[in-house]
């Protein structure tokens, strides 16, 4: 910058302009707000004469140099009284909560503390945060979707070329142990992760947690001692109803929360094992790992079983400049996979180091900094792995195959130098958790706010819908669509299961003969169903007086209004409306997005609709139907997600419609359904099937 | 067996990523034109190209002759026409090779007590080579 001559005009630039106002900026910027924040605690500690602690001095006697020192002594009692032992020059501590639920000590997050009050940092925070849309959710910061445009990538490199990562370290973990394991996981998951199967021959069971008659989320058990021990994963969303059951009601269960202890990414793709064993170097030989080098070269699109493990301890992955291309012979590899499923590539001291404090604060021993790795790699280590020292630590790594993809877990410390390393990979990309969502989709399986029937779900679609709604209100009226002229069956913001609910519920007590004499009340100032119209006036009644209590802060949906139907031999409460998750293909023409509704086709109009789906011009192309869309009493569910499916080549997509219909169209064997997007009249065929939720 | 779930599982084969380029497999869902116009893209692809004025783009892959198809089980039927569609449509070299892969099959027992049981099995396979050059 120039010097100032003395010559210039105050408050004007050389040029002539209005100087722009000078004020600290970055790192100058944060320093100043620390100094100000730390003046007002010190103002605050002379008025009343406490130190931060609560011990009480006569401020007003001492002079300022005591003042002073009597903090600094204070904030040195303090500073050690805080700091754990640390066992490496980078900080890398680990944060388990033994019987009560894990916390981040300010230890190695002080830099950014105050930004990571409310949501935690994943270990790759400050990589995605670059890179990707990060969404606060469920206590963390998890990234949402890459800033680049990738629907279509990531649909081809998961099935046909590459492959993708996702940081799933938000998902917790917790071990459990104790003799009432057994007990607590069967009351869990309806004693189905209690088999043999799962506890003494090591499956891992993926599922449904049950806790109250409630469906909580999809989980993942992995039994690591038969009956004593096991590996509990699940969604961060339903934590505090977990940790809360088993910290109060869990007996003779000892837990520790690996919350912030365990991290993990999933990779998938052809590509997802080659990209894993390329960073991923078995420090010692051993048979696990010498079977993982070997199966490095399969293509890992359903040729791996699900419930695939592998353990190993591995190599510091910064030791190498690169990833390395793995070069273990490709050669029977079916015998190879079935010895997999027999255990022969887990490598139980691994799993033991991985799940327990010990063996996790032990891989963290002697961690070195990237300072000093880099002082290690000298001019004659360019391009090469730098020698491992005997103080280099081993570091235990767990994959395990699960529906979504490989999952590896690894020390939360060390999740960041494998991402590193990963994403270095040829023809890796990374995803969030909306491409998550696109991946589950695609196979027509239910991803997080899919599950509608889990209470965490449920309040995810409650929550967009509120979100829209606010967004639309706040647009001058000029400028959105009017509602009221939509006529929609529910909310247009979203799929409206209360809507659903109050519809089959008043159907039920539509009489068959409609009896059009006016309308009546009873006693409790309730609408009697005469006719259809009725029924709709009737919908509107309850929506209001739902929207009255929401007003008077009455929970609404203390009781969810939906369930998941599981069988004729589960009695549902009178209640709630019974659902069943179906997947769906347009026939042809039609691109359904979210939240579009579901409609059975009139028992009328059913041959009609088949002769016209049939119908082709000269060209081959579908005659674009010019049919009325069914009334809303026709209404039989809606679609959670859904759009133009590139696997497949039509819009395809996955929903919920009411147990009911369900019966209704397996019993007159109708494979069709008419789908129709919200604001829109037109309605397009698609063929259904049935979504097996377990 | 009713105590048990099939799960197959796609034969296992050597991941490659330029085999995405020379490699199509086909699926008894494939239907026979898709086939058919992914070939023809992939030959486009090989083609020899030429700038906007006429001079021709160097060709990096000179090394690869020909396409392969594979299909396996009732997908020969599809594969065997595609082989004749490519002879006397485009009037391609085809060459034919049968083969034997095998499979892994799970059996995922419904009896959460009993274990998965996981067996081998073999299948035919048919595997086209369609050349660049036309006969």
């Amino acid at each position: 910058m120039k010097e100032p001559t003395g010559l210039e005009t105050k408050g004007v630039d050389s040029q002539g302009r209005p100087a722009k106002a000078k004020h600290s900026r970055g790192r100058e910027l944060y320093r100043l707000r620390r100094q100000e924040k730390l003046l007002r605690y010190a103002a605050r500690l002379k008025l009343s004469g406490n130190l931060i602690d609560g011990e009480r001095v006569s401020a007003r006697t001492m002079k300022m140099r005591s003042k002073l020192q009597a903090l600094k002594e204070r904030i040195d009692e303090l500073s050690e009284l805080k700091q754990q032992q640390v066992n490496n020059s980078v900080g890398s501590i680990d944060w388990t909560g033994i019987n009560q639920r894990a916390t981040i000590d300010k230890i190695s997050t002080i830099r950014y503390s105050s930004r990571q009050r409310d949501y935690k940092w994943l270990p790759t925070h400050v990589w995605h945060a670059k890179r990707a849309h990060m969404v606060k959710r469920w206590g963390f910061n998890v990234p949402y979707e890459p800033t680049m445009k990738c629907f279509r990538q990531t649909s081809r490199q998961s099935r046909i070329k590459g492959c993708v990562g996702f940081d799933t370290s938000y998902m917790n973990t917790v071990i459990l142990k104790g003799d009432g394991v057994f007990v607590l996981i069967g009351e869990l998951t309806n004693d189905e992760a209690t088999g043999k199967k799962y506890h003494s021959k090591g499956r891992v069971w993926e599922g449904f947690l049950m806790l109250n008659g409630e469906h909580l989320c999809r989980s993942l058990i992995w039994w690591i001692k038969s009956g004593t021990e096991c590996v509990l994963r699940f969604h961060p969303s339903v934590y505090d109803v977990l940790l809360d059951h088993l910290v109060n009601h869990a007996k003779n269960v000892e837990f520790e929360d690996c919350r912030y202890s365990l991290g993990s990414l999933t990779v998938t793709g052809p590509q997802s094992l080659w990209s894993l064993a390329s960073v991923l170097h078995p420090s010692i030989s051993s048979e696990a790992g010498s079977t993982f080098e070997k199966l490095a070269g399969l293509n890992e699109v359903s040729a791996l079983p699900v419930g695939s493990t592998f353990s190993m301890f591995i190599d510091d992955p910064r030791l190498w400049p690169k990833p390395v291309r793995p070069t273990g012979k490709y050669a029977d590899v079916l015998d190879l996979i079935i010895d997999v499923q027999n255990g022969k590539a887990t490598d139980r001291s691994a799993i033991e180091a991985l799940f327990s404090k010990e063996g996790r604060v032990a891989s963290y021993h002697g961690q070195p900094s990237l300072k000093q790795l880099g002082q290690r790699r000298t001019p004659e280590f360019l391009g090469k792995p730098i020698p491992k020292l005997e103080s280099d630590p081993q570091i235990p790594v767990v994959i395990v195959k699960t529906t979504q993809g490989l999952v590896l877990f690894a020390p939360w410390h060390w999740i960041l130098p494998i991402w590193h390393q990963l994403v270095h990979v040829p023809h890796f990309s990374m995803g969030g958790t909306k491409q998550l969502n696109q991946l589950g989709f695609e196979k027509g399986e239910l991803g997080f706010a899919d599950c509608v029937f889990t209470r965490a779900g449920f309040l995810e679609g409650q929550l967009k819908m509120k979100e829209l709604a606010t967004k639309w209100s706040k647009r001058p009226k000029s400028k959105r669509f009017n509602i009221s002229k939509l006529n929609e069956a529910g909310s247009p913001f979203g799929c409206d299961w209360r809507y659903l609910q109050l519809l089959w519920k008043y159907l039920g007590e539509l009489p068959e003969v409609e009896d059009h004499s006016g309308t009546e009340f009873t006693e409790l100032q309730e609408r009697v169903v005469k006719t259809k119209r009725d029924v709709f006036e009737k919908i509107q009644d309850t929506i209001q007086k739902d929207e009255t209590l929401a007003q008077l802060g009455k929970p609404v949906f203390a009781q969810l209004p939906i369930e998941l139907y599981r069988g004729e031999h589960h009695r549902p409460s009178t209640e709630k409306l019974p659902l069943v998750a179906i997947q769906f293909s347009m026939l042809n023409r039609g691109h359904p997005h979210d939240n579009a509704r579901i409609y059975k086709i009139p028992e009328t109009e059913y041959s009609s609709w088949m002769d016209a789906a049939n119908k082709k011009t000269i060209q081959g192309r579908t005659v674009a139907l010019e049919k009325q869309c069914p009334g809303k009493e026709h209404l039989i569910g809606y679609v959670t997600s859904a759009t133009f499916n590139l696997a497949q080549g039509k819009g395809t997509g996955v929903g919920f419609i009411a147990s009911k219909a369900y019966d209704h169209l397996n019993f007159n064997k109708a494979d069709f359904v008419l789908v129709r997007n919200v604001g829109s009249t037109a309605c397009h065929l698609a063929q259904w099937k049935l979504v097996a939720v377990q | 067996m009713e105590d048990y779930k099939l799960v197959k599982h796609a034969a296992p084969r050597k991941y490659s990523y330029n085999d995405s380029k020379t490699v199509i497999h086909v699926k008894s869902s494939t239907p026979f034109m898709s086939a058919v116009k992914r070939i023809d893209k992939t030959f486009g692809y090989y083609d020899s190209k030429y700038t906007k004025k006429g001079k021709p783009i160097p060709n990096e892959n000179k090394n690869v002759g020909y396409i392969t198809v594979r299909g396996m089980g009732k997908t020969i039927l599809k594969v065997m026409n595609l082989a004749l569609y490519f002879e006397h449509e485009q009037n391609r070299k085809v060459e034919v090779f049968t083969k034997t892969l095998t499979v892994l099959d799970e059996l995922k027992s419904t009896n959460k007590d009993k274990d998965d049981v996981f067996q081998k099995r073999q299948v035919s396979c048919v595997e086209l080579r369609i050349h660049f050059t036309k006969s």
